[in-house]
């Protein structure tokens, strides 16, 4: 059958069918190779997100290097890269949120807007914008509010001169704030930002935070509603005292208000609205999460192998299960792979003989939440030939969308 | 154009039944309440949907017509007056730009077309048109039973576009027609990818003749089936030239009409799907929307009109309703012939945006005056 033909006709039945062209579970989908960057396997990456428009954003960086780089695949072809807004002393958080043509990630202090279209990027609300006071992020929430009458979202700020942070509603648009609520209680002191998260279900921003009240240190979870006010708190026990930004990536919650996150020790913290703390998992050491179909699975590796397990309402844990579809993606790119080379214009094919995941040991194994890039995959990044320049090394990266199915 | 169109009007060479010349004025008032919005945009009313419609049509030879209809005031864009960089800090670098804007006219062609027509049953017509890809891209804009199109068909047909097509017509009681169009029209494609817009529609009306207007029917027990499919291959080319993603969109309609005793109703079921060569991300949607209305010997005709569509339904489904109620008055009512030649609209508008959590209740007046 003719090329075109079976094009018009496999689009046809999946036009009446309601259902296909999507990757199959631990299938890649064309690696777009968008540059060299430094670092060898597993590399200072997140993983990449996406717009609705179907561009592609790229991080690269990690928590403990105050610096990064963005880069932006284009939905209709070819990157811009090189971008960076750089503030304060911590490295990158993690993508906040997108929109049509936009996503916000937040870096250091630096809350930062990024533009799919040319790949340009700006800080947003570096200064207050009536007093001129330099203002720190101190936590965004990974959700952004992308309605047609506005687009904001849930942060933490604090004034350079103040003693304590505000609660605000960022509005991305306009880039100003409103809603300032005062952080609670007034006598509070040493508070550090542990992480953040957005209860979906529940319309709440989270913030998981550290500080002294009356001489005894307090761990607590803040829900913040919409508006910015503050409509819950929750004790956490904790095991140990945790530093600022100890949870890598957010915290990711269950469709039923469960909340759960890694910390930079391995730790596993749970709540939900009622109680929370830390949770000891002896099967193997967690290393990631997974959000996926409203459920969350705490993800890492056991002997050689990834493996998950189901989090109940409870915050149980279900039965151990090597996860399969990293597994099949890793297997994959053993045998080398044909990657798109996008660098410049015309892009050409190339192959790579050598390729592996470009973050961590497992594709799909990460603390950060991964894209919703389908309702049936995500999108990773892989490594393939590097070359040493002294410094460091540098590695090829490529882009790519990734079949993703539940252990 | 309106210069040359008025050129030809005064001409003495035209035969004077060679041509004619008609259109409508409709002035409109429309206020909107968006509760989510900020404060400045909450409320917003005015004459925002006034418009002007002109058409000139005419056989001026055996077996060939034309027809140039513009439609003025509907589509205005703010066009940008004037730009200054603004250095804010006076720390030599530029950080923003300020703009001053106007309204400006935007594309007023809605079809510039010449038709020719070989056989009573059969015609070929070529230039700027409708896609008639749904059964209400085929209402005349005066014909509509609401003041606008539904919101659905906003959402999978998007605005006219050049190109050809070949109808044919078996009595009303079967229509058909392909066509190819430059693919403009359909909203997704910029003027830098390159592929023909195929597009193919059928409908039967087996009890007989059935027209497209939407209100005011007249005449026996009538019965419309549709289908309308487009297909648009089409190729995005990277900066130095070179082939860059190919994308194939398939969008198709169904309809079915009824209309008795001055009642008229129908429903639209509308569905896309597009791929790409690079993304593996498929776009799809779905549709459909519905219309009632009842037109009573006193010249009123309440109406109805529900809609729903779910865009983005393979990775982040946005579903969107529409409600709309009102009535139309006729004020000439007891001129049978002539009676939507005065037409004054009262409606309600309602669009929820369930996923976004997003609401805007609008009413609107709109009066219609054709000649």
């Amino acid at each position: 059958m003719d090329r075109p033909v079976a094009a018009v006709l496999s689009s046809a039945i999946v036009l009446l069918a309601g259902c296909g062209g999507q990757l199959s579970a631990g299938e890649w989908g064309t690696f777009r190779y968008f540059g060299e960057i430094q670092g060898e396997p597993p590399m200072r990456l997140i993983p990449p997100a996406s717009d609705r428009d179907g561009n592609v954003y790229v991080l690269y960086g990690n928590t403990e290097r105050a610096e990064h780089t963005i880069f932006v695949g284009h939905a209709t072809g070819g990157w811009s890269g090189g971008c960076s807004a750089q503030r304060g002393d911590f490295g990158v958080h993690g993508f906040t949120g997108r929109s049509d043509n936009r996503v916000w990630y937040w870096a250091g202090d630096a809350l930062v807007a990024v533009d799919g279209d040319t790949g340009s990027c700006h800080e947003l609300l570096s200064q207050d914008p009536v007093t001129g006071t330099e203002l720190i992020f101190l936590g965004v929430v990974p959700w952004v509010d992308d309605t047609p009458s506005r687009t904001r979202l849930l942060a933490l700020v604090q004034g350079a001169t103040d003693s304590l942070p505000y609660y605000v509603v960022i509005d991305l648009d306009l880039e100003t704030y409103t809603n300032p609520v005062a952080f609670v209680p007034e006598n509070a002191q040493e508070l550090v930002v542990l992480g953040t998260g957005m209860d979906e279900a529940s319309l709440e921003g989270i913030f998981v935070v550290s500080y002294v009240s009356d001489g005894t240190r307090v761990n607590q979870v803040h829900y913040v509603d919409t508006e910015g006010e503050l409509v819950r708190t929750v004790n956490l026990d904790l095991q140990e005292s945790y530093d600022a930004y100890a949870i890598q990536g957010f915290v990711q919650v269950a469709d039923n208000g469960l909340a759960a996150a890694v910390s930079s020790d391995s730790s596993l913290l749970i709540f939900n609205q009622q109680q929370g703390g830390t949770k000891v998992v002896s099967d193997f050491e967690p290393s990631g999460l997974l959000r996926w179909g409203g459920e969350i699975w705490v993800t890492g590796i056991q002997g050689a192998n990834p493996v998950a397990s189901l989090l109940d309402k409870n915050g149980s844990m279900g039965a151990v299960k090597t996860w399969s579809t990293s597994v099949s993606a890793a297997d994959r790119l053993a045998g080398g792979i044909t990657v798109l080379d996008e660098r410049s214009d015309p892009s050409r094919q190339t192959d790579w003989n050598d390729a592996q995941t470009a973050i961590g040991t497992w594709p799909m194994i990460s603390a950060w939440p991964l894209d919703v890039y389908t309702t049936r995959a995500t999108a990773w990044l892989v490594a393939g030939p590097g070359y040493s320049t002294g410094n460091e090394d540098m590695t090829s990266v490529a882009f790519a969308p990734l079949g993703l199915a539940t252990p | 154009m309106i210069q040359l169109l008025s050129l030809l009007l005064c001409s003495q060479a035209w035969a004077e039944d060679s041509w004619q010349l008609d259109g409508y004025v409709s002035p409109a008032f429309a206020a909107t309440l968006r509760p989510n919005a900020v404060p400045q945009d909450q409320f917003d009313f005015g004459m925002t949907d006034s418009r002007v419609g002109l058409s000139f049509h005419g056989a001026p030879l055996e077996h060939w017509s034309f027809k140039a209809y513009l439609l003025v005031g509907v589509d205005t864009i703010q066009a940008i007056t004037a730009a200054e960089p603004v250095d804010s800090d006076n720390n030599g670098s530029m950080d923003s730009i300020a703009t001053s804007t106007s309204a400006a006219m935007a594309d007023i062609v809605r079809e510039t077309s010449v038709s020719f027509e070989p056989a009573e049953s059969f015609d070929i017509r070529l230039g700027r048109m409708p896609i008639p890809f749904t059964s209400q891209a085929q209402s005349p804009d005066t014909m509509l039973l609401f003041p606008s199109r539904a919101g659905p068909n906003s959402v999978f047909v998007a605005d006219d576009d050049l190109g050809g097509l070949a109808e044919l017509n078996l009595d009303g009681v079967f229509l058909g027609s392909v066509g190819l169009f430059n693919g403009t029209g359909t909203g997704v494609s910029s003027s830098e990818d390159l592929g023909v817009l195929y597009m193919a529609r059928v409908d039967i009306n087996p009890l007989g003749s059935f027209g497209f207007d939407e209100s005011r029917p007249s005449g026996p027990f009538r019965l419309g089936l549709g289908a309308g499919a487009i297909f648009h291959p089409y190729t995005s080319y990277d900066s130095a030239g070179y082939k860059d993603v190919v994308f194939t969109d398939i969008r198709c309609s169904l309809s079915l009409r009824l209309a008795v005793a001055g009642l008229s109703t129908g429903a639209e079921l509308l569905r896309r799907f597009q791929q790409d060569s690079l993304t593996s991300r498929p776009v799809e949607a779905t549709g459909a929307f519905g219309w009632a209305g009842w037109y009573l010997p006193m010249g009123l005709e309440p109406m109805l009109r529900l809609g729903w569509v779910v865009e983005d339904q393979s990775f982040a489904p946005l579903q969107t309703r529409w409600a709309e109620a009102g009535v139309n008055i006729y004020p000439r009512h007891a001129d049978e012939t002539r009676a939507e030649s005065v037409k004054f609209t009262l409606q309600y508008n309602g669009e929820y945006r369930i996923t976004e959590r997003d609401i805007a209740h609008g009413i609107g007046s709109q009066l219609q005056l054709l000649w």
